[in-house]
Parts: structure tokens; sequence; C-alpha cells
């Protein structure tokens, strides 16, 4: 019977036609915006091409290949990259990454924490040399900017899409029957208040569906018309990638070894995992409080005090309730860029951003199942 | 069986219902009270949509918050201001209740169609809600209702909005359904239930001010009213109920106490003891 109802509510919400118009709007602008960013530019195009046929790794092999291609623009630049790529990783260790970082900004931190996390990004940068990930030739000198048109802009738009339609779908559904005042006719059936349940069954499940809708097309336009093949396809530990963080340019490191197509997917992953925590805190609040606005207005103000705190503590030097005030999820999908990175200063463990989700999953479930408690021993008197 | 013990119901400070003890077998129940007496919020505790301050409410000598599912698969309630999808027609409506009350498909489709006849909305089935009058909406409303074929019914103020033929109809209704359940409603239209209900329960003061049959209720203002002439001069404990016109000037419905010589004895009706119990209201 549960099923079924699931399926009734699921045909019940599609006919909520701004859910729909809502999705489609995100997939074109997301298309929009993929086109113009990426789709016609010429050079990812031409290192397509010149890596389908040479491989990605920059060996002699493929230097004289460049050389030996048709003159023009794009040429020049490839042969340029081709030769100006060295391995950045000789005379920069994890412990010179930290000891400068720390230098710069006087930190009150777990220093063990810390020298832990950078001990684990020194066999990752070992790693990188080994495996000759940094000849990678990916984007070439392009490289970083690619990087920040797809991760810094295109992905982080992606996931606030997807979380204001987690946040909204959840507040919605858990409010609807109270709207259309058939709350009171629905407890009194026999399944009664367990409406809430298949109800955040549901929502959830257009979550997903919506997230599939929203972020698979983007990546699938990304993956077929804007030729980021090569890009893709290498390491996003590149020599060719180097970070200009607030302090000094970096080699881009990453806690696993990441191909620019593994770093899209799990952001994609990652993404979700925070769609369906923001889903379900909504679901959970919606459960608890009496009106759709009060919802709206706890969730929108908790949004701003996480930030207005971070911003305090970063303002005065508070770096241990600073560090505490990124571990929520809205911080964590405003850092969208800092993702599966263990070179920034925001994380004192390594792979931080994944820990947060985990233990907000946790913190999700409970509230989830706290809310259902406690709209079974609410007075329903709308 | 439904057993009322003690129950008592508060907003915040605010108590509206005070200990409340009724039992209730299988007939026609009348809760009559003036608005915001507490009638809606005696349905809504039996309904489980409240729980009550203090005391509880049993089901055949079960709390029914502990039965749950199995209390409210016998139990159909129709609130005072049902509510429903804009854009479903009854039918599919109906038909999503169904699925709520667990009632197999091929069941459910016969029942709606049974009962959307019996309230004559069948030709209006596959309409859209958003496009039903007020009392074809309450007609629907009541089908919900009576989906599960429930032995507990709940009905808050069921024939408001209804016109003169669906009110007869509405109470043939529930006339023939009465023998086996108990079916509770709640009212302050007194003719509803004069000629229906087995038994009268008038709230007053928070709390169960009389619970009787009709008869036995209209009794106690037997050789008290009086049909008397407007220029009558009337004993200072005299209570005028109503005022009607008629051919030789206008006619006073009048409880008194003392006799009134010259003047015409009547039955009294339950309307009569409603206004003696609650007042006139200016
Ligand atoms: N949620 C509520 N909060 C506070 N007071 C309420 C609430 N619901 C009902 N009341 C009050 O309880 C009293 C009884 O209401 P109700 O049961 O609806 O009466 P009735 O159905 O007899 O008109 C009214 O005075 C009403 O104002
Ligand atoms: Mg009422």
């Amino acid at each position: 019977m549960t099923g079924k109802l699931v399926i009734l509510r699921i045909r019940h919400l599609l006919q909520a036609k701004f859910f729909l118009f809502y999705a489609i709007a995100c997939l074109l602008l997301n298309v929009y915006i993929a086109d113009i960013t990426f789709a016609n530019q010429t050079y990812p195009k031409y290192l397509a091409d010149f890596t389908r046929d040479n491989g990605i790794e920059i060996t002699e092999k493929s230097i004289a290949a460049g050389e030996s291609l048709e003159d023009s623009l794009q040429k020049n630049v490839l042969v340029s990259d081709l030769y100006s790529i060295s391995n950045p990783w000789e005379e920069v260790t994890a412990k010179d990454i930290y000891s400068q970082l720390s230098d710069l900004v006087p930190m009150i931190r777990n220093q063990k924490l810390m020298e832990q996390k950078y001990a684990k990004l020194q066999d990752r940068i070992d790693q990188i040399q080994n495996q000759k990930e940094y000849l990678h030739l990916s984007c070439g000198s392009y490289t970083s900017d690619i990087y920040d048109s797809l991760f810094s802009m295109l992905m982080r738009l992606v996931t606030l899409e997807i979380l204001l339609y987690a946040s909204g779908i959840a507040i919605w559904t858990a409010y609807e029957d109270r709207q259309a005042c058939t709350e009171q006719s629905i407890a009194a059936t026999k399944t009664g208040r367990n409406i809430q349940k298949t109800g955040y069954i549901a929502s959830l499940i257009l979550v997903f569906a919506t997230w599939i809708f929203i972020a698979g097309g983007t990546f699938l336009y990304l993956c077929i018309y804007c030729h980021l093949d090569s890009f893709l396809r290498s390491s996003l530990s590149t020599g060719f990638h180097i970070r200009f963080s607030s302090v000094m340019p970096i080699p881009f490191v990453s806690w696993i070894p990441l191909t620019g197509m593994h770093a899209l997917q799990i952001h994609l992953l990652l993404q979700f995992v925070l769609a369906c925590i923001f889903h379900g805190i909504s679901y959970a609040l919606s459960l608890r409080q009496n009106s759709s606005l009060q919802t709206l207005m706890t969730l929108f103000s908790s949004v701003l005090l996480l930030f207005l705190a971070a911003y305090v503590f970063v303002r005065t030097d508070l770096f241990a309730l600073f560090e505490l005030s990124v571990w929520n999820p809205v911080m964590t999908a405003y850092l969208e860029y800092m993702w599966f990175t263990d070179m920034d200063l925001y994380s004192v463990i390594p792979m931080q951003e994944t820990w947060i989700c985990i233990v907000w999953i946790i913190i999700t479930i409970v509230m989830v199942l706290t809310g259902l408690k406690i709209y079974f021993r609410k007075d329903l008197n709308a | 069986m439904l057993r009322i013990e003690h129950v008592s119901k508060r907003y915040g400070k605010k108590e509206v219902l005070k200990d409340i003890n009724l039992e209730i077998g299988p007939g026609i129940y009348g809760i009559i009270a003036p608005n915001g007496a507490g009638k809606t919020t005696l349905m809504k505790l039996i309904a489980t949509l409240l729980f009550p301050t203090e005391g509880s409410i049993y089901w055949n000598e079960q709390e029914i918050l502990s039965l749950g599912a199995e209390y409210r698969s016998i139990l159909g309630y129709m609130p005072q201001k049902p509510g429903y999808y804009r854009n479903y027609t009854a039918f599919d409506f109906l038909s999503y209740i169904a699925v709520l009350q667990g009632i197999p498909h091929d069941a459910a489709e016969e029942k709606i169609r049974t009962l959307l006849t019996r309230v004559n909305l069948d030709p209006d089935d596959r309409k859209k809600l958003k496009n039903y009058s007020g009392g074809m909406l309450q007609r629907a409303a009541i089908v919900q209702a009576l989906l599960n074929d429930p032995k507990l019914i709940l009905l808050d103020e069921p024939t408001a909005g209804l016109d003169p033929g669906e009110r007869v109809n509405f109470r043939n209704m529930l006339h023939e359904m009465s023998s086996d359940r108990i079916i509770l409603l709640s009212t302050h239209i007194v003719s509803d239930i004069e000629t229906l209900a087995d038994r009268v329960i008038f709230l007053k003061d928070q709390t169960v001010y009389v619970n009787d049959t009709p008869a036995n209720i209209r009794s106690i203002l037997d050789g008290k009213i009086y049909a008397v002439p407007q220029d009558y001069l009337l004993p200072h404990n005299a209570k005028v109920l109503e005022e009607q016109p008629s051919d030789n000037g206008t006619i006073l419905r009048v409880c008194s106490n003392k006799p009134l010589p010259g003047c015409k004895l009547l039955k009294p009706t339950l309307e009569d003891v409603y206004l003696m119990i609650y007042g006139i209201r200016k």
C-alpha cells in the first residue's frame, strides 16, 4: 500500500507545474552558460583532437607530433604548452605549503590534525610525481580557467539550483494538505499521519529525478558538445593547474587521484547528497512548524546566520570558531570550488567535506525521524 | 461502543472542554451547541486529530490512540470545513481517499459509484472539484467519510450548505445506515436532528449538559409552551421564544412555568429546549 501511495503522491506532485518549469528553466540556463563558456572555444576542441591521437601525457613523441601539425594559431599555443610543462613538485613539499600558509595566516589550530593532514598530502604529491600526472596536457595554459568555469561557476550553479529545489519541494509537500484543508480528512483515514512518511519518500524521489534531469542534462551537454575531452581525461594535478590562493601560487592537489571527469562525477554525487540533506532538514522543520512561511523564514535566517558567523569569526581571527562554522551543509555547498582539495585552510582534516556530509546525513535522519514523531503527536488544528 | 472518560481539552490556557463523560452505542447522536461551544473540538478528539489534555477515549474498551490504524479504519470523519484538491475530479479524489483507507482497487471503485449515486453526484463524477458548488462539495465530503463502511461515523455540521431536498435525502441515508453503527453528528440546526437522532447531547459550560432521547428532552417543557397573543400581559418569569406573524396579529411562543389562562398549550420542540438553555442571541 505504501508503494502505491508514494506513486500516487509523485503523480500528484507532478501536477504542481511550477516545479516542472523550474527544472526545465534551470537546465536551459545551464546549457546556455555551458554553451557560451565552453562550446565556442576552439582551443579545448583542438586539444581534444590532439590528445585523442597522441595521448594526454606529454612525451617526446607527442611533442614531435605537436610540432608536425599544420600551422595555426592553436598550434602555436599547443607547442608552447608542450614545451613549458615542468614538474612543479620538484621544489614544493606539503610541509612547505603548510608552513607558508600558516606563516601568513595566524592560526589557532589543532597542530596535530594539521600535520596529519599535510603528511597525507605528501603521499599524494609523491604519487603525482611517480605516476607522471603532472605531465598531463589537460587544457594546457587554459587549465585553471576551465577548472574555474566548470567548478567555481557552472557546478556551483547546478548545486544552488538543486538545493533550492530540494528545500522547495520538501516544504511544498509537507504543507500541501494543510494548505488544501485536506490534512484532517486524511489524518483520520487508516493511513492517517503516515501520509507524511510517504510525502517524504515521494518528494525525495522527485529530488532524485530532478537532480538526474538538471545535473545529468548539464553533464551530458558538457560531455557531448563542449569538447572538454582532454580536460576531462587528464589528471587535475597537472603541472598546468596552478592555483593562486590568497597567499601564493600552489600546484593543485586533491586527496585522491582525480581526472577532470572523476571530479565532475564526484561533484555531482556530493551535490546530490547535499540536496538530500537540505530536503530532509526542510521537511523535518515543516513537520514541526505550523506554517510554510515560518519554515521558509527559519531556513533563510539560518543560512544568513551561518554566513554571518563565518564572516565574523574570520574577521576576528577566531579560527577555532571559524572552523566550527564551516561544519555545516550550507558552507560546504558554498565552498564547492574547494571540494576534494586539501590545499585550503578551511579544512582541518583530509576529506573534510565528505565527513561533513556524513555527519549531516546522520543529523538529517535523526531530524526527520523526530520530526515525524512530533507530527504524530501534534494537534492538527489548522 | 465508544466511551469517553473524563476528557478535557485546553488550548493554551483556554479550557474548551471539561470533564466530558459519554457512553455511546449504536444509533444516531446529535451534538447540539452554539458556535464556539466545542463541538468540533470534541469531534476532533474522537477522530484522533487532537489529543486530550486529560482523560481518554475507548473503542470497545481499548484506548483509541493505542489502537491506531485499526481504530481509524473503522472511523469515518467529515470535517466541518472539508478540503479537496481543486484539480481532481470527484472520482479521482475519492479514489485517492480509498487508497488511504486501504480499500482494494475494485471494491473501492464500486463503493464510490454506489455512494455517488446515493447522493446524486453520479452525473458529475468526472467534473473537477473546483467547478463544484458548495452543496456538491458537501455531498462529496459525505461520500468521503463513508467510503470505508465505517462503524463509527463523525459528521461535523454535515448539513451546512445543503438545500432542503438534499437535507432530507441525507437524513434518510443516515437513517438507513444507523442500525449497526454509531453516527455522531454535530449541528447548531436543531431541526436536523429533531426527528433523526436517537439521542441528543447538549454541550454547555464546556461540558455535557444534557444527554437523553429527544422525547425525554422535550418532555422537560411539557405543559409550559403556549401560543400567546402579543397584547397579553405575561408573568415576569415567562420567556418569549419566538414571534410569529399570523392573520390576527403577531403570536408569541412563550415558555412559562405558571399556567397562562386563555392561551393555547403547544407541544414543546427541541428548539424550545435549545432556546431555554442557551437563550436568544440578539
Ligand atoms: N487552535 C485553537 N486555539 C485556540 N482556541 C481554539 C482553537 N480551536 C478552537 N478554539 C476555540 O475553542 C472553542 C471551541 O471551538 P470549536 O470546537 O470549533 O466550536 P464549535 O465547533 O462548537 O463551533 C472556540 O471558542 C474556539 O475559539
Ligand atoms: Mg464547529
